[in-house]
């Protein structure tokens, strides 16, 4: 039986190394990217195998090596869509549609990665709070004492924004500032950005760190209806607009090096910088468009005017271990 | 048959094999030597004084947690008459269907601030005391915190107590009746008898059904994170992840995965001592046992029994047929039901592959009993020891590596490109089953086989019958109750398993779990109904089938006498 079972397994693999087909990595989660992807098999006529990773991609697309049936990677962040092309497992890609699609601060200078999509690190704030925080630094003033919650401080998206400060404020200054914020939790990290939103909700927390696509999510979430209740307990404040800029979180995109299928795998990119897919992000999943010529949704709209941290995407990237640390010493999961 | 002679073919096969199920602690302990140092002692200044706090306080309270539930259980099913005992027998045994990470979605969604019991709550006080309240929020009332250290003690035991139940309700119904009977013949009171005889008769299983527990507690993270409880396994996948060293994630591990083996070797001597209790007494007598007692003492049997199946499996089930009845149209869709076969293809190759695997080492090292041989053959159980991250990525590198060294020979000789031979085969994911859950079917096996006289063997051997002969056709007929109930559980454990088959998935491949996973990542907490109840309705069956061929044995063994 063993041996059917691997028969029928390694046919399948053959067909896919077949120009006909084309395979994403992807840490990207198939509720928001099979939809993407099945619109681009529609256009193309490509057949498209995803891998839904959740760990690990860096190491197997290495290992694999010349051997690797991988074309395309997406990413959820910054950190990780640098860590590929340090890994030497990504190739440039220079074509023009996409270049004008994307502006210069979401891709690499060499054309090793792009961003598809940003998602702004919000401060999600009780409507019974009267004097809300304005800036990433406000949420360590004593005055939010046990007013705030905020997920697992390892998560990606914190582990970004942390990292961020760190480019920002500098090391010494950031860690006080972590300090400040331990001290003003209302209860100890747990749950995802929405469960924040709950917490709020709920009365437990005044104030809470999430993603501005929750909150679009939320709005318009018809099968758990609790949820619009949740959303219409706070508001959401863009933090530091009126200084540096909100901390955004990309995800991106970038070809693999032993790439099988370049043309596909430059068609799905170019696909995905398009003015139509752009428009699925922002509609369906409530980002924003890196693409100046697409919008973003009315209700993310009504977040407020967007002026986004300019900080270099590679500074980011380059103080996650060090904003991972500062986590750990400062005890902010405690 | 002469213990003289070691059998080589079976003591080589069974080496190759066992080398094999170690690859990938060895690709850790390598990982960890050459490039672990630096991070790790980082670690172990930083975090890990925490982890390892909060990981032993989550061992300790899920160790006596389960210990008390699964043996209260079991000490109650086995000598109490009360109503409801026959489906109660089996209903215990129904949470072990359920994943961690499933449980804790379900359990922290019914007991949340908008869940049906604190809703009914805020209910009853907002006709009560807080009347004049227009909206109640949870600072008003006080209700205990599920997403924290003592929740997740007690989700995790919730969940894992069957395993104690299991092996514990097996050794009552072997000896515990005829034991507890000579007592209670010679004029014992019956709390007497049970604290002084039946307990410690079940010491050597309870151990080892809480070894399981805490072997399942080590292994997850997926409930853990989702409580806001950081243990070890959550900062190996930190170090990995968010420091980028592989290395001092292998370093943190093996810590882990010392202690563990530390335990299993306590549950060894265990073993070794209850052996000497399994030899059966008081054959021909008439059992005494499911005792009457009075009506009122049986209600109250009958409660506290159905509470444990109550809260470790109708919670988390009702949960998630709820989320999924608002979803119907989810069941329609084509590609979760090939997850479902993929998943059923997946267990049961692993469970067929592990049982074989299993057989072998201890058959072999029933033939050969030289000590350094049963070491390694005990060693080889140890996977379970082992996150199912850590045993991905230490099987994922170097069979990658293989495929590439392979592929290199071929093409540089027969100018052809052979592909990623194995990696693409799907093999390395069942294996990788095999290595994890390894501990499941040799325990079970290796009971089953001390239990038969070396005799046996001996008696076949003289009847000309070589050692393959015999155990296909002597020993295997003989045991088959227990190798099905090791199948099973390593079934039972492949379905739910999912850090190692997210890391080794060849292309074109999704489980169930896989699915639960890509909805409650996105934060569709809700999307993850469907999948699961099919998941927990998937492992039902094997539960089910466990439960009775239990109960059958333990009938079976009850009617003898």
């Amino acid at each position: 039986m063993t041996r059917i079972f691997l028969a029928t397994t390694a046919l399948g693999f053959g067909a896919c190394a077949t120009a006909e087909t084309l395979t994403v990595y992807s840490y990207r989660q198939p509720d928001l990217i099979a939809p993407l992807l099945s619109a681009f098999e529609d256009e193309s006529g490509l057949d498209v195998e995803a891998v839904y990773l959740k760990k690990g991609m860096i190491e197997r697309v290495t290992e694999e090596g010349e051997n690797s049936p991988a074309d395309v990677f997406l990413t959820v962040d910054i950190s990780r869509l640098v860590a590929l092309k340090n890994a030497g497992v990504t190739q440039a890609v220079n074509i023009d549609s996409i270049n004008r699609q994307i502006p210069a601060q979401y891709r690499d200078d060499e054309g090793h990665w792009y961003g598809l999509t940003q998602r702004g690190r919000a401060i999600y704030v009780s409507k019974e709070l009267d004097n809300p925080p304005a800036t990433y630094e406000d949420l360590a003033d004593p005055a939010y004492a046990g007013m705030i919650c905020h997920r697992d401080g390892q998560h990606p998206y914190n582990n970004a924004l942390f990292a961020s400060l760190i480019a920002n404020l500098g090391e010494v200054a950031t860690e006080s500032w972590m300090d400040g914020l331990k001290s003003n939790h209302a209860r100890t990290p747990t749950g995802n950005d929405r469960a924040q939103a709950k917490g709020i909700y709920e009365g437990e927390c005044m104030i809470g760190l999430g993603n501005t696509y929750y909150v679009g999510l939320m709005i318009t979430n018809q099968t758990e209806p609790e949820q619009k209740d949740w959303a219409a307990a706070m508001n959401v404040v863009l933090p530091n607009a009126a200084d540096r800029g909100t901390h955004m979180n990309i995800s991106g995109m970038a070809m693999a090096l032993n790439s099988p299928n370049p043309d596909g795998a430059k068609s799905l990119m170019e696909f995905l910088a398009s003015d139509a897919a752009q428009e699925i992000y922002a509609e369906i999943v409530f980002e924003y468009p890196v693409s100046p010529n697409a919008s973003a949704s009315e209700i993310v709209l009504g977040f407020g005017d967007l002026n986004p941290d300019t900080l270099p995407l590679t500074d980011i990237a380059a103080n996650s271990a060090a904003a991972s640390e500062m986590v750990d010493r400062v005890g902010l999961n405690n | 048959m002469n213990r003289g002679i070691s059998h080589p073919a079976w003591t080589i096969a069974a080496l190759i094999i066992a080398a094999l199920i170690l690859t990938p602690v060895a690709f850790l302990a390598y990982l960890a030597i050459t490039s672990g140092g630096p991070e790790f002692f980082k670690i172990v200044q930083t975090v890990m004084p925490r982890a390892s706090w909060v990981t032993l306080q989550l061992m300790l309270g899920v160790s006596v947690l389960t210990a008390m539930t699964g043996t209260g259980l079991a000490y109650l099913v086995t000598f109490y008459r009360f109503p409801g005992r026959q489906v109660l027998a089996w209903a215990v045994v129904l949470p072990l269907a359920l994943p961690p990470y499933i449980a804790a979605y379900g359990f922290v969604e019914f007991l949340d601030f908008a869940g049906p019991v604190q809703k009914l709550l805020r209910w009853i006080l907002g006709n009560t005391v807080l009347s004049d309240s227009i909206r109640i929020t949870s600072k008003q009332y006080w209700f205990p915190e599920f997403r924290s250290l003592p929740g997740a003690i007690f989700i995790l035991s919730s969940i894992l107590y069957p395993y104690v139940y299991l092996t514990v309700r097996a050794t009552f119904a072997m000896q515990g009746a005829h034991v507890a009977e000579v007592a209670r013949t010679l004029g014992a009171k019956a709390w007497t008898v049970a604290f002084k005889v039946i307990i410690p008769l079940a010491g050597p299983a309870v151990i080892l059904g809480v070894i399981l527990c805490l072997m399942e507690t080590l292994n997850d993270i997926g409930a853990v994170r989702f409580l806001g409880v950081f243990t070890l396994t959550f900062q190996i996948e930190n170090v990995w992840i968010n420091r980028g060293s592989l290395g001092g994630a292998a370093a943190v591990a093996l810590v882990l995965f010392s202690v563990v083996v530390g335990l299993i070797y306590i549950e060894r001597n265990a073993r070794a001592r209850s052996a000497f209790f399994e030899r059966r007494t008081g054959r021909g007598q008439i059992s005494m046992f499911p005792a009457k007692i009075s009506s009122t003492w049986a209600g109250i049997v009958t409660l506290v029994c159905a509470l444990p199946p109550i809260i470790g499996f109708g919670i988390p089930f009702y949960i998630h047929l709820k989320a999924s009845m608002a979803r119907p149209l989810m069941f329609l869709d084509e590609a979760l039901w090939s997850s479902v076969s993929t998943s059923l293809w997946l267990a049961t190759l692993g469970a067929i592959l592990t049982l074989t695997l299993a057989i072998i080492l201890v058959y072999a090292a029933r033939l050969n009993p030289a000590q350094w041989f049963n070491r390694i053959i005990r060693l080889a159980a140890s996977g379970y020891a082992v996150p199912g991250t850590m045993i991905g990525i230490g099987l994922l590198i170097p069979v990658l590596r293989f495929d590439n060294f392979i592929d290199g020979i071929s093409e540089r000789v027969f100018s052809y490109n052979l592909g990623l031979l194995i990696f693409s085969s799907g093999f390395p994911l069942i294996f990788a089953y095999a290595i994890r859950f390894m501990a499941l079917a040799q325990g079970g096996i290796d009971a089953a086989l001390t239990r038969i006289s070396p005799n046996l063997d001996s008696a076949s051997r003289t009847l000309g019958r070589g050692p393959l002969n015999t155990l296909l056709n002597v020993i295997l007929p003989v045991i088959w109750p227990a190798l099905l109930t090791a199948g099973l559980l390593v079934f039972i454990d492949a379905i739910k398993e999912l850090s190692a088959t997210m890391l080794l998935q060849p292309t074109g491949i999704t489980t169930l779990s896989m699915k639960i996973f890509g909805h409650a990542e996105a934060g569709n907490l809700g999307r993850t109904g469907p999948p699961s109840l099919i998941m927990i309705t998937l492992a039902l069956v094997p539960t089910f089938f466990l439960a009775w061929s239990l109960e059958r044995r333990v009938n079976s063994n009850l009617q003898k006498h």
